[in-house]
């Protein structure tokens, strides 16, 4: 196994990881302004002359990023949060966004673990969207995505990416302990990243509010398919319930309604996932097809085909079916269309 | 002055028997099933009517416990204190008439409560609920069913959890039904109300409720009595569905985490194996959410005892401690008592012995499945030697 960092061994036994990556970072920027231009750099494109790094001040709405880096002239360019595997606050990203300048220069920066990036980019992504910003046509280069919103922009990079170019400028400028620091940090972020069993915090394991929560995610398969049952547009005849899972036969096609830990950890959106492959659902040409037309849908390797069901938030468990429902029968309708060739071209949101 | 509780059919469950004391029974087809075998847990206790209620019951059960609790033949005092408690927004007291209750119809066409003035219009209609959907009637068509000039008042009860979420469809329902809802206020305590006229509606919840009238209760009887229904209510809110907020579905974290317990319990698994302390007797297990439980695994400990180790969600729920557990499976409940006796921790749930498997916290993972093995060795131990002094 590969050997942590001393930080990387560290933190995670003794405290929250997430400020204690905010620290580190505050600490090297500060070291040194061209490590700091270029930290900018990396994440905004731009050079500019930098004045002070600020971190925890609040802004309108009580947003409280984790660093906040103002021009010379005192003006707020760049928001920066630091993510580990923690999911998006509820005003993550609308009211950051909206706390920055809106004078075409400003910028909101996720620093976030590689494997986690194209499910919170989905989510960010989505969130700007549902609250109606004006969004224009998101952009990636290399390890970086980024999206025009309004007169921000929102950008999102992994940690990997950004200690590269921090320990390239300690390097040039010749700070040999910065370097040392920075590997640290690598260190922490890369076990962060690394998929390990982390080490079990405080109250964790006797946190009984995971267990009913995983149990009423549980109890919304049945209440799903039995609803469609109901309705009148699907059957279950001759399929059974599997593991935390449930066949469906929606307009004639083969589904499967499962709680699924693998794909809500890979692809975040949601614990409740509809799946279907080729040989139930028409073929892969159109699978591929209603792929493109469910934001968040993926097409593994194996052919399967992995649907978000996305539960709606702050609602009576009957709107949460309801809804549900809604999307699994919009899905069988899409997959009906594609099977016989009929595209709308239009994505499901 | 007429006052009575209507309980019909010789199935009722709640009795009260004339106009005396008595102490709230479970009665069925052979009259009271008081089992024998009530076995309480140690670190939790358990209401005999939370114990007794079957899981398709509750809400049956607990209307009924609840006008049980308000009929003023059985529990004087107890229906004024629950008008009492409504007093915050603005019900004042009136003269009591009868309380009505009837089980023969607790459908979607009758409140499950009503308290009635002396003149015998209906005044309080009170609708008991855990997560059970709105139904069609509620809350308009009883709303209008209550009196337009005299104050009155329609009150749900359910999950504290239960109540922002709920709180949003009563009014969007109110609206759709163009009842005009006023003075809009939710107090300290969760308590949310609104005024349509002279018309209240409100909704609280069952602790709250609970609270007030053992507070109120001067009888240690009927103080008995809360408190079993505070029992099931209790479970009900554990199992409650409230409201998910965004960060919860989309928490990724969460996801690792409950992979990591799925990980842990094969890797204790298997050093229990390589250790020679246990042998697999069925393959692997990844449970289902009809049996609640995720990963598991079944084995044999010290060639006789079998047991299962996996996340068993409903007692982590229940009982906290950890999401791991050692269930014993090949145990009757006549040994219990000895296994009571020489193993430590074991708690009695669902039917069965189950021991908690806790989880080292701010260590590595080999730390932690070490010292899981070791609680597991030390149970093994303990099983064993009950079992040979049968």
């Amino acid at each position: 196994m590969h050997r942590p960092s001393l930080l990387g061994h560290l933190v995670p036994l003794i405290r929250q990881p997430e400020p204690a990556a905010t620290q580190a970072l505050r600490y090297v920027l500060e070291a040194a302004p061209e490590i700091v231009a270029k930290f900018v750099e990396v994440l905004t494109g731009e050079r500019f002359e930098i004045g002070r790094i600020g971190s925890e001040w609040q802004f309108e709405n009580r947003v409280q990023p984790d660093l906040v880096i103002y021009d010379a002239h005192g003006k707020v360019r760049l928001f920066v949060e630091n993510k580990f595997w923690a999911p998006l606050t509820p005003k993550q990203p609308v009211a950051y966004l909206q706390a920055l300048p809106d004078d075409g220069q400003s910028m909101l920066a996720f620093i976030a673990p590689k494997d986690y990036i194209p499910s919170l980019w989905a989510e960010l992504t989505e969130r700007c969207r549902c609250a109606d910003l004006s969004v224009a046509e998101e952009t990636r280069a290399g390890a970086s995505c980024r999206l025009r919103v309004g007169d921000r922009t929102l950008v999102l990079t992994n940690w990997g990416r950004v200690l590269d170019v921090l320990r390239h400028a300690a390097e040039s400028g010749g700070h040999t302990a910065i370097v040392q620091d920075i590997d640290q940090f690598r260190g922490l972020t890369e076990r962060m990243n690394s998929g390990v069993f982390l080490p079990l915090r405080g109250t964790e394991p006797t946190d009984l509010r995971v267990a009913r929560r995983l149990l009423n995610y549980g109890s919304l398969i049945d209440a799903i398919i039995d609803s469609l049952v109901e309705a009148g547009v699907a059957d279950t005849s001759g399929l059974a319930a599997a593991g935390w899972g449930r066949s469906v036969r929606v307009n004639g096609f083969g589904l499967f309604l499962c709680i699924s830990l693998e794909a809500w950890r890979d692809y975040g959106i949601t614990p409740l996932w509809c799946t279907t492959w080729e040989s139930w659902s028409g073929g892969g040409a159109a699978l591929r097809r209603v792929e493109g037309r469910f934001v968040g849908a993926r097409l593994d390797d194996r052919g399967v085909l992995w649907t978000p069901i996305r539960l709606s938030t702050g609602v009576e468990r009957e709107r949460v079916v309801d809804d549900a429902v809604a999307q699994v029968r919009h899905l069988a309708d899409r997959l009906r269309e594609s099977s016989s060739g009929a595209t709308s071209g239009r994505r499901h949101a | 002055m007429s006052m009575s509780v209507k309980m019909t059919g010789c199935r009722d469950r709640l009795i009260p028997v004339g106009c005396s004391r008595v102490s709230l029974m479970l009665l069925g087809d052979d009259g009271p099933q008081v089992s024998s075998r009530i076995c309480t847990d140690e670190s939790k206790s358990v209401s005999l009517l939370e114990h007794l209620v079957p899981e398709w019951l509750p809400e049956d059960a607990a209307t009924r416990a609840l006008a049980y609790i308000l009929d003023p033949h059985v529990s004087p005092g107890m229906a004024k204190a629950f008008v009492d408690l409504l007093g915050s927004a603005g019900v004042r007291q009136f003269r009591l008439g009868r309380v009505e209750h009837d089980p023969s119809q607790m459908d979607d066409s009758r409140p499950d409560v009503t308290l009635r003035d002396a003149e015998g219009q209906p005044r309080v209609f009170v609708e008991a609920t855990f997560w059970n959907g709105v139904n069609a009637a509620q809350p308009a068509l009883y709303l209008r069913e209550l009196p337009i000039h005299t104050p009155s008042a329609l009150v749900f009860i359910a999950p504290h959890e239960r109540i922002p979420g709920l709180w949003r469809e009563l009014t969007a329902r109110c609206s759709a039904a163009d009842i005009d809802l006023r003075e809009e206020s939710v107090e300290e305590d969760g308590t949310a109300w609104a005024r349509a006229g002279a018309r209240t509606l409100l909704l609280t919840s069952w602790t709250h409720v609970l609270q007030a009238l053992c507070r109120a209760a001067e009888d240690p009887a009927v103080q008995q009595d809360i408190i079993q229904l505070r029992g099931l209510t209790d479970r009900m809110e554990r199992e409650a569905f409230p409201p998910l907020e965004l960060n919860e579905v989309t928490d990724v974290a969460l996801a690792r985490r409950v992979i990591d317990y799925c990980g842990l319990v094969n890797k204790i698994a298997d050093r229990l194996v390589s250790d020679s302390i246990a042998s697999p007797t069925r393959k692997y297990s990844a449970g289902s959410y009809r049996s609640m439980r995720m990963v598991n695994r079944s084995m044999r400990v010290h060639g006789q005892i079998e047991l299962r180790v996996g996340i068993e969600l409903p007692a982590w729920r229940d009982l906290g401690i950890t999401p791991l557990w050692c269930v014993l499976t090949g145990t009757g409940e006549g040994d219990w008592e000895k296994i009571r006796n020489r193993v430590d921790d074991v708690r009695s749930y669902g039917g069965s012995l189950y021991i908690p498997i806790r989880l080292k916290t701010g260590v590595e993972e080999d730390s932690v499945i070490s010292d899981a093995v070791k609680q597991m060795r030390s149970a093994a131990d303990r099983l064993l030697e009950a079992s040979r002094h049968e």
